[in-house]
């Protein structure tokens, strides 16, 4: 089926000036085989029913050319963005910036553009392709990939934190940043990764995936914060291949977009992993965020959780929909999926659905998604205090939120999370 | 101070309250005593306002700043505001709010409706760690979610911890008795009697005799079947502990 944006990642393959060799130039075109096999996702599609594509569809984007020097307005939201205990990867329109020169990476992490690689690690082909069509869609079109390698036994302290930057001049422009990141044995990272279109809401179309594979017993604390105006459809792909008692603990802090879609893959692939997941979407106006969680149980006594949240106000609408697969091999599994969505507008809207697909016996697994208004018990019972009503619903609404975001045991990651919420999320959360 | 007549309440259609009258004076203790399911803690969340019950008849008339004004005319937040205090029974558990935010926001809701400046956090934090030394609660309560993970009487205690904040002029302790150890009981007891002043009342609910013990009261209802049928001084709370409610009921004909 084509469509304006079809058409305009087609025109994209075959512009001039973009050289191709090496490990990036076969991502590539592998993206392109599957883009043209399948297409862009369609309405009848399940993991597509809810979040219309229409208006994104009939729009045309071209490929946002490198920005130097960095506009006044990034620098400003940069300095807002990153803590001086950062370390800094900075990409704007999907393209690797370097602010005044390059720090000295820290010691047993690289980054390397796949632009200069032979081959792309294979530790990144032994998990499935991703089943987000997009994912093949920023494939094939990546305007920089980078590939992030952590050592075997290297436990960094400072937190990489990338930065993905859409820049509010780029109307009508497109992006498709990548990253390939690689935890070795018994490493150890926190990684924060910030998206963020400014500006007043012209049309603008980001892609980003990350996949990460984390080997035997290394340790992975993830934040993934993103924000856009309302002219911005960005969709996010992240997919973590998990190997033996190896730990991730991942929050998504999502504060919508025109379209705001994030796509997670998790594949817990060897004995003893655990995943804790958790995502907060608050939003408001007519906002709109759509998240997707695939995870898969693959091995033995895996554990994993799972606890979403979202605050909906205006007219905004959210998606969720969350799939917990245990394969037939994954005896002694222990999984848990809760999703809670609060209303605060009758005009706003939320579809949630939690599967659960199990090929086993000795498996425990709880699910459940909740969807509803503030208890008026709570409310009363702050009232009956003297804290007037429409103050007491934003108390509770950011409570609700607090709850989740306390629970992130990191302190640089939880920190980002509330300031990136402070200054994107809601009004009501701003209080 | 508080002059409660013929209060009719229903909640979910169902009559509670049948016609209560009830007199409070500032500076005086009073309990209401009575059998499960009489309307004890009906009549207590109507004067605080709890939307769950509906009033059909009667008045409820607080003197605010030597005026009477009808309660019921006022959300639950004018209320409290005015001065009117409910110790819940069963405390609601509130997560992601620490205890210091939700008081400081209340105690400022107050100050700013009575015009006076509001604290800002290092006093007022400074003012919250004083109260809760004073009703024995350890300063890492402070920074924990409203009731989240609280024992009982730990609840309890938080009850009191906010009407010791918040400073009412009139107060209705619901049943803050049950749930507690003879030492929990002895100490919150000891709390409240300190927390009380001549320009204050205070309207304890309760099932036992034992909280009077720490709290002196000065008069006793009985309310049975949504009315009072009988006042009367302390010694009321001790007949009702030794010989039941029968008597008080044949006698009140009811």
């Amino acid at each position: 089926m084509g469509s304006p944006l079809l058409d305009s990642i087609q025109a994209a393959w075959s512009l001039p000036g973009r050289d191709a060799s090496g490990a990036w130039d076969r991502e590539r075109r592998t993206g392109r085989d599957l883009v043209a096999a399948r297409g862009l996702p369609q309405k009848s599609e399940e993991a597509w029913r809810h979040t219309s594509l229409a208006d994104l569809a009939a729009q045309s984007f071209i490929p946002a050319p490198p920005q130097a020097p960095l506009p006044a307005a990034l620098v400003d939201r940069l300095t807002e963005i990153l803590d001086a205990g950062d370390f800094p990867l900075v990409f704007v329109d999907g393209f690797l910036h370097l602010p005044g020169g390059s720090r000295a990476l820290p010691a047993g992490f690289h980054a390397k553009d796949l632009r200069g690689e032979a081959i792309l690690p294979p530790v990144f082909q032994q998990a499935p392709d991703s089943r987000e069509p997009f994912e093949a869609v920023n494939r094939s079109l990546c305007d920089s990939a980078w590939l992030l390698t952590v050592d075997e036994g290297v436990r960094l302290e400072a937190p990489i934190h990338v930065v993905n930057l859409h820049s509010p001049a780029a109307a009508a422009r497109m992006s498709h940043g990548r990253l390939y990141l690689r935890l070795g044995r018994g490493a150890s990272l926190r990684f924060l990764s910030s998206h963020l279109a400014p500006g007043a809401g012209a049309p603008s179309f980001a892609t980003h995936a990350v996949r990460a594979f984390q080997d035997t017993e290394s340790r992975l604390e993830f934040l993934h914060a993103s924000a856009g105006n309302p002219g911005h459809s960005g969709v996010q792909t992240i997919s973590v291949h998990q190997k033996a008692k190896s730990f991730l603990d991942f929050t998504a802090v999502c504060a919508g977009g025109l379209l705001s879609r994030l796509s997670l893959e998790h594949l817990l692939d060897g004995e003893g992993a655990e995943a804790r997941l958790r995502g907060l979407y608050p939003l408001d106006g007519a906002k709109h965020n759509d998240i997707h969680v695939h995870l898969r149980h693959a091995a033995p006594d895996g554990k994993s959780r799972q606890t979403f949240r979202g605050v909906l106000d205006g007219k905004s609408r959210a998606v969720f929909t969350g799939k917990v697969t245990v394969d037939k091999g994954a005896h002694g599994t222990d999984a848990g999926q809760s999703n809670r969505t609060l209303l605060l507008s009758p005009d706003a809207r939320v579809d949630a659905r939690p599967q659960l697909e199990i090929y086993n016996d000795d498996v425990k697994c709880a699910h459940g998604a909740t969807t509803g208004q503030l208890r008026e018990e709570e409310l009363f019972y702050l009232t009956s205090r003297g804290i007037p009503r429409e103050q007491a619903r934003a108390l509770l609404a950011a409570g609700f939120v607090e709850d989740l975001l306390g629970a992130i045991p990191e302190g640089r990651l939880r920190l980002h999370a509330r300031a990136w919420l402070a200054q994107h999320g809601p009004s009501a959360q701003k209080a | 101070m508080l002059e409660i007549k013929d209060l009719h309440v229903e909640t979910g259609g169902v009559p509670i309250l049948k016609g209560l009258d009830l007199t409070v004076k500032a500076g005086t203790v009073h309990a209401v005593m009575g059998p499960n399911g009489s309307g004890k803690s009906t009549l207590s969340k109507v004067v605080a306002g709890d939307p769950e019950y509906a009033v059909t008849q009667g008045t409820v008339t607080l003197e605010i700043n030597g005026r009477p004004k009808n309660l019921l005319d006022m959300s639950p937040d004018e209320r409290a505001r005015a001065g009117v205090f409910l110790g819940f029974q069963y405390p609601v558990e509130i997560p992601g709010i620490s205890n210091t935010v939700f008081l400081r926001t209340a105690f400022n809701a107050i100050c700013k409706a009575q015009g006076i400046p509001e604290m800002d956090e290092a006093k007022f934090d400074a003012l919250l760690a004083e109260k809760m030394a004073r009703i024995g609660m350890k300063s890492d309560f402070a920074g924990r979610a409203v009731n989240v993970d609280f024992s009982g009487g730990e609840k309890k205690r938080n009850e009191i911890l906010q009407m010791a904040v918040l400073g009412p002029r009139l107060a209705f302790l619901d049943e803050t008795d049950s749930g507690l150890d003879v030492d929990s009981l002895r100490s919150i007891g000891d709390s409240i009697t300190r927390l009380k002043h001549p320009g204050m009342a205070l309207v304890l609910i309760t099932h036992y005799q034992r909280l009077l013990d720490y709290v002196k009261p000065d008069v006793i209802h009985v309310l049975v079947q949504g009315r009072i049928v009988k006042s009367g001084g302390p010694e009321l709370a001790l007949e009702i502990e030794k010989n039941g409610y029968d008597r008080i009921l044949q006698a009140a004909g009811v």
